[in-house]
């Protein structure tokens, strides 16, 4: 029956490192658009890394509960979407547990859990957008069994720090795979090869890492370096984009609390009118209603990690946390640059950069309309509408 | 061993679920639409309920109940309201909530004994009388009042909005026992008494029927008492203390009220669905246009989040943790996403919705209530605001 008896430990550990690092420390990190590394040295230091990395890999051996915790833990004080490193660095260890070989998973997941290697996902293209089964990247098998990679990949994250990129690239051809979602195949690669070549992206938000365009002209790559199964990235990935789809959730739910938490705490001193501006209506209540909707999301988002941590289907409630949570982080971080008026615009008070940050999250990872559309075709049974 | 949160309904409440599905099919749309239309009280309904005993669900054990808690009350509510519609679940919450919850924890031991039974067995319906014209959500200045005579006290006041009081057996009166002014405390001097019509005369209570649109079978009421003595063993809590029974029973209310909004919404969403799925328009089901499609589709979440909510507060409730911020949050949000959804739902049904066997209509006037009762949105906001962002009070 349902129990929400709660162990508050792991937060309390996560606290104990991020608190470290206050609003302080994150408004120069944006201003500076410099990776925070001092964040990524704690979290390190502290195992955070192998959170969902088995102990005999060197992780903590914990589930997708408690990272989703942890995240949230550490979006709300005080690194708001920062908080997409612990997430990531964490997460991106599920692909090699669930698809890599031995060798891969030995050679990788220590170091991996110990916060020694960034690696970036390249996925997403020009010509592809969400359709990724229309990704035109080939990886081309040669006589001597290995393969050579041409394409272009936009949206990677962190190419110029990163150890590796994972690049999706079709093994097969669209037109001859038994179907579209077949035929494409994950390499991991090392971005500093030559015939890499990068174009720093310049954007909105998520002042704290770097995002690239990336050109890929004949990169050879041994057959040892694929991960998973070949013609089967789809099938291999799709736990893992689950999994992040709920730890966004955590992180936005986070970094909604952040923005109302300061935006509150302002409200209460700030006296306009021979009072306190927080008392005007005006003002509070289009704030509690983000915080509550911020409440519901958080619960749907334990939800969705439950499940998931007990190995069940968690694919709709995935979705809905990932919406929900977004929903209310934007209403949240709209209403904090609202609450503090004028002072809102500007970086010193911070909200701005909250506001930046999640209005990434409706059209990554995936676009509002898209989960939409995908909650009304898995979850009502509606025709597709696309 | 890490350690997991448990959302997953046990096999014995999906039981419950089940039972209460097939009680439910013996009532269909048109029993409900004909006591809307009529405002007649759904007595067969009543008396399925009772004789199938599902007013013994949260009866503690040695009176002869089931012994569950506000939980299993609210997956019941939940279920008969997504089958049924609100009045359905209001039935319950009348029952189990404001009569069985109340009086099992608050009303004196000889009271227990006699009540419990009886209400479990489908003898009584039970209005809970709090409301006044000049004291709706500021509910300290209530102005009926009841003055100490010889063992007991005497009740004169007027309610409003109170919920089947035309037909209630069992009145539980909110009143004033020492004047505001007077009072220690600020939350000081209010009382609630536990009150029988059988033990009234003629013309002590008088109820007026309010012409209104939300669940009609039920219906609404002033009520007038008038000389209403009440011994003192009618007192549920302590005297001048009420305010210490009220926040036990107004959380299992929102509780209540969101499982009634959460259910409502996926009957809704639910027919919505189902008919954009079937109507075909321009050569294609009109579900898989995306201006019908997304607006469900949120709804779905919404109602998904709602639910998550009060269950969480209903087993706060039940553990004996503060569920005020989780009660007050799925009460507020289960009615907004069940107001939208059964507004996307008559949208989506195009002209038909319009049209009253459609029901869809009926549903939306129902969903409309709890945005302003039991707790209006503007309320719940204020708690919010300073309770959860501790902003200063804004009234």
């Amino acid at each position: 029956m349902p129990d929400f008896t709660f162990d508050d430990s792991f937060r309390q550990r996560v606290a104990k490192v991020s608190g470290r690092f206050d609003s302080n420390y994150w408004r120069s990190i944006y201003r500076e658009k410099r990776f925070p590394d001092e964040y990524w040295s704690a979290l390190s230091a502290d195992g955070l890394f192998g959170t969902v990395i088995e102990k005999k890999w060197g992780g903590l051996g914990r589930n997708l509960l408690d990272l989703a915790v942890g995240v949230e833990e550490t979006a709300e004080r005080y690194a708001g979407l920062a908080s997409y490193l612990y997430l990531s660095g964490s997460l991106v260890s599920t692909i090699f547990t669930k698809n890599g070989s031995e060798e891969q998973k030995k050679d990788l997941l220590p170091k991996l859990a110990r916060g020694e290697l960034k690696i970036s996902i390249a996925l997403t293209e020009e010509v592809s957008g969400f359709d990724s089964s229309a990704i035109e990247t080939t990886a081309v098998k040669n006589p001597d069994g290995n393969f050579t990679i041409r394409g272009t990949k936009q949206f990677v994250n962190n190419v110029e720090r990163a150890d590796f990129l994972l690049v999706f690239a079709r093994t097969t051809p669209a037109s001859q795979a038994p179907k579209k979602s077949l035929g494409v195949t994950m390499f991991l690669v090392s971005p500093k090869d030559p015939s890499i070549r990068s174009v720093k992206l310049e954007k909105v938000g998520w002042d704290f890492i770097d995002n690239f365009a990336i050109d890929i002209k004949d990169l050879k790559v041994s057959a040892e370096n694929i991960v998973g199964e070949l013609d089967r990235a789809w099938y291999n990935i799709v736990d893992s984009f689950n999994m992040d789809r709920v730890a966004t959730a955590a992180s936005l739910v986070g970094t909604g609390r952040l923005a109302l938490n300061q935006a509150a705490e302002y409200a209460t001193k700030r006296k306009v009118f021979g009072r306190a501006i927080g008392s005007n209506q005006g003002i509070q209540f289009p704030m509690a209603d983000a915080a509550a909707q911020l409440e519901a999301a958080e619960v749907m988002m334990l939800k969705a990690a439950s499940i998931a941590s007990k190995g069940g289907n968690f694919v709709n409630e995935a979705n809905y946390a990932f919406l929900a949570s977004e929903v209310a982080a934007s209403a949240a971080t709209d209403r904090a640059i609202q609450a503090l008026g004028g002072h809102g615009y500007y970086s010193d008070y911070d909200v701005e950069r909250y506001w930046r940050d999640v209005r990434a999250h409706k059209v990554h990872p995936i676009s509002e309309e898209l989960a939409l559309a995908l909650i009304a075709e898995r979850s009502l049974n509606l025709p597709k509408s696309y | 061993m890490p350690r997991l949160l448990n959302f997953d309904e046990s096999e014995d409440q999906k039981l419950l679920r089940d039972a209460l599905a097939t009680l439910a099919s013996n009532f269909p749309d048109s029993y409900w639409r004909s006591h809307d239309e009529s405002g007649e009280f759904p007595q067969e309904y009543f008396d399925a309920l009772a004789t199938n005993g599902w007013f013994n669900l949260n009866v503690p054990s040695e009176y002869g109940g089931t012994g569950l808690g506000l939980t299993e009350v609210s997956i019941a509510i939940h279920e008969l309201s997504k089958r049924l519609g609100m009045s359905a679940g209001d039935i319950v919450m009348a029952i189990c909530v404001f009569a069985i919850q109340t009086i099992k924890t608050f009303a004196q031991a000889p009271l227990k004994h006699v009540l419990l039974p009886e209400l479990a067995s489908g003898k009584h319906i039970m209005s809970f009388a709090l409301t006044e014209p000049s004291a709706g959500v500021n509910t300290l200045d209530i102005a009926t009042t009841a003055r100490k005579e010889g063992d007991g006290f005497v009740i004169n006041g007027q309610k409003i909005w109170i919920t089947l009081a035309h037909k209630a057996t069992l009145f539980n009166i909110v009143a004033r026992t020492t004047p505001k002014d007077k009072a220690a405390k600020r939350t000081d001097g209010l009382t609630l008494f536990l009150v029988q019509k059988k033990d009234l005369k003629e013309g002590q209570v008088r109820t007026k029927r309010i012409e209104d649109i939300s669940m009609r079978a039920l219906g609404s009421n002033e009520v007038f008492f008038e000389d209403v003595y009440v011994p003192a063993s009618s007192v549920l809590g302590k005297v001048d203390r009420g305010w210490d029974v009220l926040p036990a029973l107004l959380n299992a209310e929102r509780i209540s009220t969101a499982s009634m909004s959460c259910g409502l919404g996926a009957l809704v969403l639910e027919r919505a669905v189902a008919y954009a799925t079937g109507r075909q328009v321009f050569g294609r089901p009109i579900g898989s246009n995306q201006a019908i499609q997304f607006p469900l589709a949120r709804s779905k979440v919404d109602l998904e989040c709602a639910w998550a909510i009060t269950q969480k507060a209903a087993w706060q409730f039940d553990n004996g943790q503060d569920c005020s911020i989780s009660a007050n949050i799925a009460a507020y949000l289960g009615a907004r996403a069940a107001f939208f959804a059964a507004d996307r739902a008559i949208q989506t049904y195009g002209g038909l919705g319009y049209a009253k066997n459609s029901d869809v209509e009926r549903h939306w006037r129902d969903s409309r209530l709890f945005r302003t009762g039991p707790v209006p949105e503007e309320m719940v906001l204020n708690f919010i605001g300073q309770r959860v962002l501790r902003l200063p009070r804004s009234y």
